[in-house]
């Protein structure tokens, strides 16, 4: 190693480390809160994604969740999970995309094809 | 003159990767749902519970050899999985050695395999939906091909209007005899 190639070194360093520092850990959900029952909720979430093409992996009516896929190369799982509120219901929304979860921009087409199903149907700023 | 040929070339070639880029759709892009195939949708009779449907569309799926994976009856819920082995298409093996020598040490304790002669057969992983929105019958599939080694060779949606009407029909017949039994 010569004096003079120690910024490519440095920069190689730099690399590996941005590689190392990628987190798996999930973001914060998309949260939507609706009047509607958890059960409408659901039904309106799985009607969602079935038009868009997902498959249903996994629905749970009483433990309100859902999780789908959809088939694509790296593919999109996306995962509802609600919780009945008074009065309502709060749905959380992840997705991610093989396995980098997707930022919740990413979902504004979910919540507002979900806006047209559910009566006031809105979306919440994550607390 | 030279420069001409050129810029044809690279037009070319930057229609031709675009066309790949273009090529897969994002199920998550807002806007409205894109139109199903015909026929990946069925019209259920008044008096058919989710309950009798769900019945009939397990059977269906069983004879086309899917096993049932999930459901829900209150939901309305339905989902069918199905994989088989793709026999003689392991020739879709991409990369074999990542240190230059082709397969030469991936024997993996069985005999020394250089040439990859026997490896295991890619795996077609087909997964069904139907889903009782509002009284009509939706069905979407997916389908993922995976190499021995589960690298994805390919994976789509794959509800054509074949398989859907197929499908479709035999749920449609198998409620049809159930009324007429009763």
């Amino acid at each position: 190693m010569t004096v003079r190639s120690w910024p490519f070194y440095a920069l190689l360093l730099l690399w590996m480390t941005g590689c190392a520092s990628v987190s798996s850990t999930p973001p914060a959900p998309v949260v939507v809160a609706t009047s509607a029952s958890p059960l409408q909720t659901q039904k309106a979430l799985a009607g969602v994604l079935v038009e868009r093409g997902f498959t249903i992996d996994h629905a749970d009516h009483d433990l309100c969740t859902l999780s789908a896929h959809f088939a694509a190369r790296p593919p999109f799982h996306v995962e509802g999970e609600c919780r009945p509120e008074t009065p309502g219901t709060r749905l959380e929304l992840r997705a991610r995309r093989g396995t980098t979860w997707l930022a919740g921009p990413r979902l504004t087409g979910l919540v507002e094809a979900l806006a047209q199903k559910l009566p006031e149907a809105r979306a919440v700023a994550t607390p | 003159m030279n420069g001409r040929i050129r810029g044809m070339i690279a037009g070319v070639g930057a229609a031709l990767l675009s066309g790949c880029a273009l090529q897969g759709t994002d199920p998550l892009a807002s806007g409205p749902a894109p139109e199903p195939q015909t026929g990946c949708r069925l019209a259920l009779e008044r008096p058919a519970t989710n309950v009798d449907w769900m019945r009939a569309a397990s059977e269906a799926l069983k004879a086309q050899h899917y096993h049932v994976s999930d459901s829900d009856a209150e939901l309305g819920v339905l989902n069918a999985r199905r994989v088989r082995s793709l026999p003689g298409l392991g020739a879709t093996e991409l990369v074999s050695g990542v240190d230059g020598f082709p397969g030469m040490y991936h024997a993996e304790g069985r005999i020394n395999d250089p040439w990859q002669v026997f490896r295991g057969d890619p795996r077609r992983i087909d997964r069904v939906t139907l889903f009782n929105d509002g009284g009509e019958l939706r069905l979407t599939r997916g389908t993922t091909v995976l190499s021995d080694r589960n690298f994805p060779i390919d994976a789509r949606p794959t509800a054509q209007t074949g398989f859907c009407v197929g499908l479709l029909d035999a749920v449609a017949d198998r409620l049809d005899l159930k009324e007429g039994a009763q």
